[in-house]
């Protein structure tokens, strides 16, 4: 028996990105890097609308879109579970990222920096943590 | 079935038509926010609804009933929040909680004991002594007391400080999600509308521009921002759903509904121009759609 997931939701309601999709990628997330673990028991669609004060509609909504994504799953009586095979691989976990990358890409074009500089300035990043 | 039904409505004061013809239903079980700028007919659509108006033409149905000729069983069924409460000064807070109760055959004298424990009110003090926000919760019980199927509120939160409104909405969504409770309100404070509302009215020119489900909403609309020194007019070709565009010479300002994947990709991919993408939030979306 596994235990019930321990998340804290943030939700920003100024952001452009409906709150469903904010929802969408922190389960993601959390997923792709093990902190949900396969068969982790979700708090419930009323749970999570009371801990956010957001219509449980829009919880429903994110359930329901990561339930399609395979991510999690419903189980009868019990309730949405993270589902098997949910952890990513390196390679998708990498993909996950590409748009900040290509973002990042972009920019230092536009700063007139080459990829060969962007490269180095990353690995010094790393060495300086 | 829906709960209320509007088609082709209208109202008039004197010459001015201040609704004309709107076209709106609401769902069992549903949350709407209602958006507008001042002097658009929020309160004049609310009344009507709530029967307090008579709509000049068109249909104004409610449970079913004409709302206008409503009968006590249906208005039982109602809990209203008017934008301005006032009279009954001289009665004592617990006074009018147990007149109104009088009039209610589902008043339920446990729960409205409940909130005027939650919302902190001097049961003991008369109304005349309250400041503007204590009186708007007074309000609120008021309506709340016959535990209502239907919910109507003008602008419920606007005299409420931010523990008072988030006490609030934390109220609506247990009664809609515990009881499936319809709940209608206007507002102008967008970020209450984010948080509890799953669909969305904009009114405008006397008619209902916009029904939709808020996240989708939110979802359809972007602002595309495109710099380019060779000048941006040729990037605009085969754009589709432009709701609003600023042009300069070397740049433009661009707000569009649903934004054409392939369209952004080719500029995207394109060396000569650069293109960003931002995300609106409801407050920016109804600011683009009043500008």
């Amino acid at each position: 028996m596994t235990d019930k997931a321990d998340i804290s939701f943030h939700i920003s309601t100024t952001s452009g990105i409906p709150i469903f999709r904010q929802l969408v990628d922190q389960v993601t997330r959390l997923v792709a890097c093990q902190q949900l673990k396969e068969g982790d028991l979700m708090p419930s669609v009323n749970e999570v609308s009371r801990q956010l004060a957001v219509n449980p509609m829009t919880i429903s909504r994110a359930y329901n879109l990561l339930t399609e994504q395979g991510v999690l799953e419903r189980q009868r009586g019990i309730g949405m579970r993270v589902a098997a095979n949910a952890a990513k691989s390196l390679a998708e976990r990498l993909r996950m990222i590409d748009p900040k990358i290509d973002e990042l890409l972009t920019q230092a074009e536009q700063l007139g920096i080459d990829r060969q500089t962007v490269i180095e300035y990353l690995k010094s990043r790393e060495n300086a943590r | 079935m829906n709960v209320i039904e509007l088609l082709g409505m209208e109202r008039s004061f004197g010459d001015h038509k201040v609704l004309r013809g709107i076209d709106f239903s609401i769902a069992e079980g549903s949350i709407t926010g209602l958006l507008g700028v001042n002097g658009t007919g929020k309160t004049t659509l609310i009344n009507c609804v709530m029967g307090l108006l008579k709509a000049d033409a068109g249909t104004c149905s409610v449970y079913g009933e004409d709302a206008w000729q409503a009968s006590v069983a249906v208005r039982q069924r109602i809990g209203f929040v008017p934008q301005v409460f006032d009279g009954f000064e001289w009665m004592t807070v617990r006074q009018i909680l147990d007149y109104t109760g009088a009039f209610y055959e589902s008043w339920d004298p446990a729960f409205v004991n409940e909130l005027v424990a939650l919302f902190d009110l001097p049961d003991e003090s008369k109304v005349v002594s309250l400041s503007v926000g204590m009186k708007q919760r007074v309000s609120i019980v008021l309506a709340l007391g016959h535990r209502p199927r239907l919910l109507v509120l003008d602008e419920p939160v606007a005299a409420l400080d931010p523990v008072g409104r988030r006490a609030f909405i934390e109220l609506l969504l247990e009664m809609n999600r515990n009881e499936n409770r319809t709940i209608l309100f206007s507002t102008h404070i967008t970020s209450d509308i984010e948080r509890v509302a799953a669909r969305v009215a904009i009114l405008k020119d006397g008619e209902v521009k916009l029904h939709s489900d808020l996240e989708d909403l939110k979802q359809s609309y972007c602002r595309v921002h495109l710099h380019s020194h060779n000048g941006v007019e040729r990037y605009l070709e085969g754009l589709t759903g432009c709701v609003r565009k600023e042009i300069r010479q070397h740049s433009a300002r661009l707000t569009v509904q649903g934004l054409d994947p392939a369209w952004r990709r080719g500029l995207e991919d394109s060396p000569d121009v650069q293109i960003d993408v931002e995300d609106l939030n409801l407050d920016e979306i109804f600011v683009e759609l009043n500008s």
